[in-house]
């Protein structure tokens, strides 16, 4: 693109998005930079903003707040845990993946069980990897009836009670356990079961969990909304004010229900377009070649962050955000100076 | 240039109290020109004049403070972009706290509790805030470098090195200490943790650990004593702790953090009583010791600590019933939401005990004014506190509405002091600049940074503070009639600290060998902060005592 094409695609961008009644920012598969200029630019246009993989984050969210939750950062968990307790196929079948050191045995010994729902076990499984299937009840009844156990009360699981009973022993002998889940795997029901688990287990020994989100940037995001806006993702700057609603503001619910009138499009990774946008003036800030086929839209190539330029990215492991560094720099604009260019010439016009 | 023409002129460090003038050229308050040259003029007649205000202990940024936000984000309500007053929010985005600590005339806060390993997350956040400088405080205490280093009996040089180490690194002002070694005898299932327990793995006593970071704070000369919360917060008796921990200074400077949550007695019928009494005449004679207070006011509001110990044991006072605790390297954070009620007795003893501490230390220049936001009170109930402070008479309405047994308990309904103006600018102004180290801070002489806070002056004090008639930052005008009127990026302030390059790779090792990283994870380089929160520079320096 040469320097009056990207003029011309910041105008028509801000053309398109000051034009709409009720815009909508998503993909928000961006760094850190990317979604705090998302959000300013969401203040001067009035747009509710969401991250398109953030179904597991509200509902993990939901969970922090009708209960609160105890976690420990994954490099910290691992450091200190003398067993690992896994909930699910991803911690297990990611590889390599936050549990890897601790799933090859090259750790210091961790004595690991896994509670998963059915299938054959993973390839990188440890032989001596102890292993529950939640059978018939699915995760939700098997969570359940570990923690009705483990509070020494009557558990519902109408199947393995021998082996739940069992596993309560285990959990109870640990010095510092951690339950290795990944959220997108659990439903809310689920997650608030394990949560309180992990707290029950808290009375007399101590446990804490690891989450392993799949999107890094929608944590990320997730993050920096809440201190550019006090509030999560699915939340709207509407009559001078950050609105939530995690169902009216989901974003791929509104474009389906006709309820956004424009749609800003944020995607830094070489990801195919998404079949959930509708066909409505679009603005798509995208690090793929191929072709997204709508009518009135503004497409401007940007750059991945750790990759063309410099990000700062949530970070798995420290449960924290990390600066990476670019590896392999180019010109690619990242999507944060874009969005500000965008913001800047709305503002003059 | 401008002129501040014949406002009544606040200035404790100059001893000065009276009408008059002050200049201001560029971003410096200077000397009356004596070429008599034009000059904007602001007419202050019947207005105070102050240097901006400073809040040493306020929690406004990091992991532990935006998982708050996220955990109250129901009953949170969304943020302004507006720079008009806001609603009071429990915890305000940044861009809100900035503006709302800028209308009540502050100029510079400090976090006093950011995890190394969160740094470059905290200094996004505290360079996202807008109009006022910030600083950071280090965590320190509870991480296992520290503690495998006094196991194996290091010396106080290599503490000093890995202190300077992690300071530079993380772009701090200080070193805090939490519950030293609490933390990480709580992740080995210990409950309760006093002064002269050990950590279990470690060996070592909470004492020694506190003594060995105060060592080394105090050798690389940083101003800011080591700020210390202490063992059993919130806990009846922990009076003795605190008295303990004043003891365990041995003469050498040390800051205690929220004081109040220490001024507990066990007597009385409820087991709880205050210790105000004893702690204040503790203090006021031992000038080493400074104590910022930690006021609690009534409402809800949410705690926010990293004192993971005393935050899992104090979580049946959550109203609502919820928690959160997480751990990391070092201290974590346990946060839940509370209510200070004015009919309930404890809530009741503890805003007494507050006022008690305020009014029974005799030196503004030794005592804090803080809540320890959010953990006693949102940051904008500090003019009703200024007023309580002020105002016998305030004071008395309400410990006659308070329930009469908590009253009972402590001496405030006794205490007449009233808190002049000039002592509120000390306690505010001058007293933490120079707990800083700030030398162009606090004060309004030649030379000062001209940050400017104007109030009129008003019988009701609340009002008076709560809105300032104009603030100047770095000598632009940010605030006009309560109205923030700029955006305007601050300044992180961080200590030059020397460098320490063979800790610096020792630490490589150290952080690839136990957790698969670098040092780069307790880093927050410049650039990676100014890229996010969209300004040129973010840091601004301050010198270790010469």
């Amino acid at each position: 693109m040469t320097q009056a094409e990207f003029d011309d695609a910041i105008g028509n961008a801000a053309r398109i998005l000051s034009a709409a009644r009720q815009p909508v920012i998503t993909g928000l598969d961006t760094d850190i930079a990317g979604v705090v200029a998302a959000c300013r630019l969401a203040e001067r246009i009035g747009a509710a903003i969401d991250h398109d993989a953030s179904d597991s984050a509200l509902r993990f969210l939901g969970v922090l707040r009708d209960a609160g939750m105890m976690w420990v950062t994954p490099t910290e968990g691992l450091a200190l845990a003398d067993t690992l307790l896994t909930v699910g196929e991803r911690p297990l079948a990611e590889s390599p993946g936050p549990l890897s050191a601790a799933l090859d045995g090259s750790q210091r010994n961790i004595r690991i069980v896994s509670l998963r729902a059915g299938g054959p076990p993973p390839r990188n499984a440890r032989r001596d990897m102890q292993s529950l299937d939640a059978g018939t009840d699915g995760m939700p009844g098997l969570l359940g009836a570990l923690r009705a156990r483990v509070n020494g009360r009557p558990a519902g699981a109408k199947e393995g009670l021998e082996e739940i009973d069992s596993l309560v022993a285990t959990l109870h002998e640990a010095s510092f356990g951690v339950v290795a889940f990944a959220p997108e795997e659990l439903d809310a029901l689920a997650t608030e079961m394990l949560a309180g688990l992990v707290k029950d287990l808290n009375i007399s020994t101590r446990w804490s969990t690891i989450s392993i989100p799949e999107s890094v940037t929608a944590t990320g995001a997730m993050m920096a909304t809440a201190w550019m806006t006090a509030l999560p993702l699915r939340s709207a700057f509407i009559g001078g004010r950050w609105q939530h609603d995690p169902w009216r503001f989901e974003a791929k619910r509104m474009l389906a229900a006709g309820e956004a009138d424009a749609a800003l499009y944020i995607c830094c990774y070489a990801e195919p377009p998404p079949d959930w946008l509708p066909d409505i003036p679009s603005v798509l800030l995208v690090n793929t070649k191929q072709v997204f086929p709508r009518r009135n839209s503004v497409r401007i190539a940007v750059g991945q962050p750790g990759r063309d330029h410099d990000g700062v990215l949530y970070d798995r492991m420290s449960a924290s955000l990390a600066h990476r560094k670019a590896s392999a720099p180019t010109n690619a604009p990242s999507a944060a100076s874009v969005l500000d260019r965008i913001a800047a010439r709305i503002a003059t016009s | 240039m401008i002129r501040l023409k014949g406002g009544r002129v606040i200035d404790p460090k100059h001893g000065r109290d009276g009408v008059g003038d002050i200049w201001i050229d560029g971003d410096r308050i200077v000397d009356p020109p004596a070429d008599g040259r034009q000059a904007e003029t602001y007419a202050l007649a019947g207005k105070v004049v102050m240097a901006g205000a400073i809040d040493i202990h306020s929690h406004i940024a990091s992991a532990n403070v935006n998982v708050a936000r996220l955990m109250i984000s129901a009953q949170n309500g969304g943020s302004h972009a507006s720079r008009d007053a806001a609603p009071m929010r429990m915890l305000p985005s940044t861009a809100e706290t900035g503006r709302l600590y800028a209308q009540m005339g502050y100029t510079l806060v400090v976090d006093p509790a950011v995890n190394p390993s969160d740094a470059l997350h905290a200094h996004i956040e505290l360079a996202m805030i807008p109009v006022i400088d910030r600083a950071a405080l280090l965590i320190l205490g509870n991480d296992d470098f520290l503690l495998s280093m006094l196991r194996k009996g290091e010396s106080g040089d290599a503490v000093q090195d890995y202190v300077a180490a992690v300071l530079g690194a993380g772009r701090g002002l200080g070193v805090k200490v939490i519950n030293a070694g609490g933390a990480a005898a709580f992740k080995e299932n210990v409950r309760a943790f006093n002064l002269d327990d050990v950590v279990p793995t470690y060996g070592m006593s909470s004492r020694a650990i506190l003594t060995s970071l105060q060592r080394a704070v105090s050798s690389l000369r940083v101003p800011h004593p080591l700020h210390v919360h202490c063992n059993n917060l919130g806990l009846a008796g922990s009076a003795a702790t605190a008295r303990a921990t004043i003891d365990a200074a041995e003469g050498g400077p040390l800051h205690l953090a929220h004081l109040q949550f220490y001024g507990y007695g066990s007597e009385g019928k409820r087991g709880i009583s205050s210790a105000a009494v004893a702690l204040a005449e503790k203090l006021n004679a031992t000038k080493n010791v400074t104590i910022d207070v930690g006021q609690v006011m009534f409402g809800p509001t949410v705690t926010v600590s990293s004192d993971t110990l005393r935050q899992f044991g104090q979580k049946t006072f959550a109203r609502p019933r919820k928690w959160t605790l997480w751990e990391g390297e070092g201290n974590g954070g346990g946060i839940f939401p509370i209510v200070y009620s004015e009919k309930e007795f404890t809530s009741a003893l503890q805003w007494a005990i507050g006022l008690e501490l305020f009014l029974l230390i005799d030196d503004p220049w030794q005592v804090y004014f803080t809540t320890d936001h959010p953990n006693g009170a949102h940051f904008k109930r500090y003019p009703e506190i200024l007023h309580l402070l002020m105002d016998r008479d305030e004071r008395q309405r309400w410990v006659e509405r308070l329930p009469k047994a908590a009253m009972e308990m402590t001496r405030l309904g006794e205490v007449a002091r009233e808190y002049s103006l000039f002592e509120i600018a000390t306690m505010t102004r001058a007293a933490p600049a120079r707990l800083l180290g700030l030398d162009d801070r606090g004060h309004l002489g030649a030379g000062a940074l001209a940050d400017v806070a104007i109030y009129d002056d008003s019988p009701d004090r609340t009002a008076m503070f709560r809105s300032a008639h104009l603030v100047f930052k770095n000598g632009d005008v940010v605030v006009r009639d309560g109205v923030v009127v700029s955006d305007r990026p601050g300044r992180t302030l961080s200590v030059n600290v020397p460098p320490a390059p063979g800790m610096r790779r020792r630490l490589d090792a150290y952080y690839g060998e136990r957790y698969g990283g670098s040092a780069d994870m307790i880093e927050a380089p410049e650039a990676a902060v100014a890229a996010v929160a969209g300004v040129e520079t973010v840091f601004e320096g301050v010198a270790c005592r010469s």
